[in-house]
């Protein structure tokens, strides 16, 4: 099978942290091409490129929830780095994380009533899951850098990126028994994980 | 004898004229001086000085047009003699923080007066981050911080020769995973080109 390369148009500055809308169409991603960093989605077959926020602050690490209606993002807008939430439909944004100074890089569970985020324990940065409506905040690991949590596509684990004894290793934790285990690696850096979709 | 006498009186007047020219420039020149090594242990500013570690590439991204040999030399020359007075190359933050304090605009003004005197060189602003947090947002800050150094030399009209470019936190100088290395690894350095 033959794959077709397309390459995105070139700006100034940063463009990072791309991410797929669920139908495939279009991505969202971070420019700072107008100086500071906002998201941008931009849509492959009609090459449109459409701004989703606009602030003074980084607002960056957007993600889509699984019917598209909704981004996640994070941005330091409040002088702190936290989760906000974006309504596509309405363009409102709700900031999502309210518990501690940190709270970064959050992904939508498949169902879309919470988040798997990055979240600052004292000096530790840990894995937590946030329910949306209640804002409950649940802590999951005991590390000290974890990172790029994602979920399993039942929503049942989160695997996510972490640091142990100087060497970046793959971990998952099961939501409701917040059993951990570590998944092989060999030296070197393993981080940013996906997990793919059930295949039929 | 009597020519000897002129050229006497002509040194002396020239010298008296040299050290007149040389109070009256330092009189005006808007250039600040050189911090003292005792100025700079100043731990309280949002962001800290500390010993350099950049240098100067050689047309490694001078885009087109190209530099000779004598033109690297004299560049890496003038910049090397920028290094030698005590001109920081790298400046440290805070966490989390891209603002610049007082003492480190200064360094940042040594640089603008040093670009201004040196057209041929052109200057890219290399902003890093510590490890803690995410990579993506770590990316960001870094840039941040780059941009907060460019914003200052904008004001002396030289955004045209700059480039501004963010590692995150891809590039650490220490290894270690505690407040000392992370310190070290929230910076920007000057890399002239």
């Amino acid at each position: 099978m033959r794959r077709k390369t397309q390459k995105l148009p070139y700006f100034d500055g940063i463009a990072s942290s791309p991410a797929w809308h669920p139908n495939g169409e279009s991505i969202v991603l971070t420019l700072s091409k107008e100086g500071n960093k906002d998201i941008y989605s931009y849509h492959l077959k009609e090459k449109k490129l459409t701004r989703l926020t606009s602030d003074r602050g980084i607002d960056t690490e957007a993600s889509f929830s699984n019917d598209g209606e909704r981004i996640v993002f994070t941005s330091n807008r409040s002088g702190q780095v936290q989760v906000y939430i974006k309504h596509l439909k309405t363009g409102k944004i709700t900031r999502a994380t309210f518990a501690g100074s940190y709270n970064a890089k959050a992904v939508f569970s498949p169902d879309g009533k919470s988040l798997a985020l990055v979240h600052r324990v004292d000096k530790d940065y840990r894995i937590a899951l946030l329910d949306i409506a209640t804002k409950d905040l649940m802590v999951m690991t005991q590390n000290k850098l974890d990172e790029s949590p994602f979920f399993s596509p039942n929503g049942s684990m989160i695997i996510f990126a972490t640091n142990k004894d100087d060497s970046g290793v793959l971990s998952v934790v099961s939501i409701l028994g917040l059993q951990t285990f570590e998944l092989a690696s060999k030296a070197g850096e393993v981080r940013e994980p996906n997990w793919s979709h059930y295949s039929k | 004898m009597l020519k000897n006498i002129l050229l006497i009186i002509s040194v002396v007047l020239l010298s008296s004229c040299s050290s007149t020219v040389e109070q009256l420039y330092q009189k005006v020149d808007p250039r600040p001086s050189v911090p003292t090594d005792q100025e700079n242990l100043s731990t309280t500013q949002e962001s800290v000085i500390a010993p350099d570690s950049s240098s100067f590439r050689p047309q490694e991204f001078a885009g087109s047009h190209s530099r000779s040999v004598d033109q690297n030399n004299s560049a890496r020359i003038a910049v090397a003699k920028l290094k030698n007075s005590n001109t920081k190359f790298v400046l440290y933050f805070s966490y989390d923080g891209s603002e610049i304090d007082e003492l480190a605009t200064q360094e940042v003004i040594k640089h603008a007066n040093f670009m201004r005197d040196n057209p041929m060189l052109n200057l890219r602003l290399e902003g890093h981050a510590d490890e803690r947090g995410t990579r993506e947002y770590n990316l960001a800050l870094g840039e941040n911080r780059a941009l907060a150094v460019k914003e200052i030399l904008g004001l002396y009209d030289l955004s045209s020769r700059i480039e501004v470019i963010s590692f995150g936190e891809e590039k650490p100088i220490a290894q270690l995973h505690d407040e000392s290395a992370w310190q070290q690894n929230r910076r920007v350095e000057f890399i002239y080109q």
